[in-house]
Parts: C-alpha cells; structure tokens; sequence
C-alpha cells in the first residue's frame, strides 16, 4: 500500500533541518574563530560576534592584562532561522591586520599565522558537512 | 607515495619559481624578516582524513591543505607592486596541478588579494589564499 506523502509536514521538518543546520555552522564557525585567534589579552578571540540581518558591533571591554576567552552566544539556537541574514563579526580595530597580516596572526592558536584564512577556506566544506548531516536525518 | 614534506617540498619550489627575484619566507625557517619586498608562504593542514574520493589509485587518500601568500612591499608607493605579487600569487594558485606528478596538489577557489594598510608598519601587505587537495 502507497504510503500518504504528507507535504506540509515533510516541509517543516525540512524548514527545522536548515534552521537547526544554521544554528550549528553558525556556533561552530564562531567557535573556531574564537579557539584559533592568537592571544595577547583575550580580548580578540572573545569578540567575535553573532548579527542578525546587520553586523553586530560590540566588542568586549579593554583589558590590560591576559583575561579568559570567552564565546558569548548572542542568539540561542531557537532564535536563529534561514529567514534572516547572518554575520559573524569582529568589530576590534586590529582585528582585519591580526586576520590578514602573518607577522602579528603569528600566534594563532589553530592554522598558526594563517589561522583566520584557514578557517574561511574551510566554510564551504563545513557548510557542506553540517547542512548534509541535519538534512539526512529528514525521513 | 608522497608525504608532508614532499607535498610542502612540491609547493615550495613552485612558490620560489612563481616570484623571480623576489625573496621567499617559509615557515620555521627564519624570525627576522627580509628587506622588502617577499613573500611569506605558509602551508597548514586543517583536515587530513578526507574521504578516498577515486577507488582506483590504490586508496590513497587525500589531504585537505591551506596554502596562504602574504605579498610585502614598502609602503607609500601605491598598489602597483602589492597588485603584481598578487596576481603572480594568483597565476600561480591556478597553475599549482601539474598531473604527472606525484603529490597532485590542486588549489581550490582562491580568496583576495585582500590589502591589509590599517597599520602604521612600514610596509603594504596583500594576502591571498586558497584550500588545496593533495595525495598521501
């Protein structure tokens, strides 16, 4: 016996499997963002942040000493939906010459002095892995 | 059979080809920089247990790399000398597959050159970059 295709159900679970899918490429890039960033103070690897629809501009307060990294999740899992833009920033003034510059990059914890560019070169495949992953559980 | 260091050796030599005249950093190999202008190549390797895409070359497996150019010249005297490194940088990244070789070092799509003049360091850096593929 043909089993009923339920369509409207089948579209929402798709619509949760790319929402949740979202969720974690987005988590998961910040995250390593955060864990390669060469450290001094902690304050470059604890300010990359998530926007929505407009890149966030806030950055951790100065310090003037070492200080923990910390990743501070600026949306929860259930917040962030395919219907909206979304960015990862780093609004420090030095963060593009830490990022793109290996003489000051040289320090970066994951990818050493080319840490930021290995993490971008990497998105697509990420993106590829997660989406592929939560889509695949869609019976 | 090739290994890091021949697949680091292949890229190497095809970086100090690339740039004629022009002084090459490696990695590990020296702490003070040169005088300008040179090349800073770094090589990483954020994956190394890719999938065995092509069955039929013994299972061999294939190594995900990041291979990363930063172009420095004397700052003050315009882009033309970044923006040449640049696209040597980029011929450079297209022409990297050479198919009878060993190590079979294929770049993927190429990111910059993206200009880094927001300092107050003496010289212009461009950095261009690109994931690439190569057989263990």
């Amino acid at each position: 016996m043909a089993k009923k295709f339920e369509g409207a159900k089948k579209v929402k679970e798709i619509d949760e499997a790319l929402n949740k899918a979202l969720a974690d490429f987005l988590f998961t890039t910040q995250g390593k963002l955060s864990k390669a960033a060469p450290v001094d103070t902690g304050r470059l690897a604890s300010s990359f942040v998530l926007g929505k629809d407009l890149p966030n501009r806030e950055v951790e307060p100065k310090r003037t000493s070492k200080g923990p990294v910390t990743v501070t999740r600026q949306y929860t899992r259930k917040e962030i939906t395919m219907d909206s833009n979304w960015f990862i920033s780093n609004n420090l003034p030095y963060a593009h010459t830490v990022a793109y510059n290996p003489i000051y990059g040289k320090n970066g914890r994951v990818g050493g002095a080319a840490w930021y560019t290995t993490i971008l070169n990497n998105l697509r495949r990420d993106a590829d892995r997660i989406f592929t992953r939560e889509l695949k559980k869609v019976k | 059979m090739s290994s890091l260091a021949s697949i680091r050796s292949y890229i190497e030599t095809r970086v100090a080809a690339g740039f004629p005249g022009i002084t090459i950093v490696y990695e590990n190999v020296q702490e003070t920089p040169p005088p300008l202008p040179y090349v800073m190549c770094i090589i990483g390797y954020p994956s190394t247990t890719e999938p065995v895409l092509c069955q039929t070359e013994s299972m061999v497996e294939q190594l995900r790399g990041n291979l990363q150019l930063s172009c420095y010249a004397a700052r003050g005297q315009g882009m033309k000398p970044l923006e040449a490194m640049g696209v040597q940088a980029m011929v450079l990244m297209n022409n990297m597959y050479e198919w009878d070789n060993p190590v079979k070092v294929r770049c993927g799509q190429i990111l910059g050159p993206t200009p880094v003049l927001d300092d107050a360091a003496p010289y212009g850096v461009i950095t261009i970059s690109c994931p690439f593929n190569a057989l263990v």
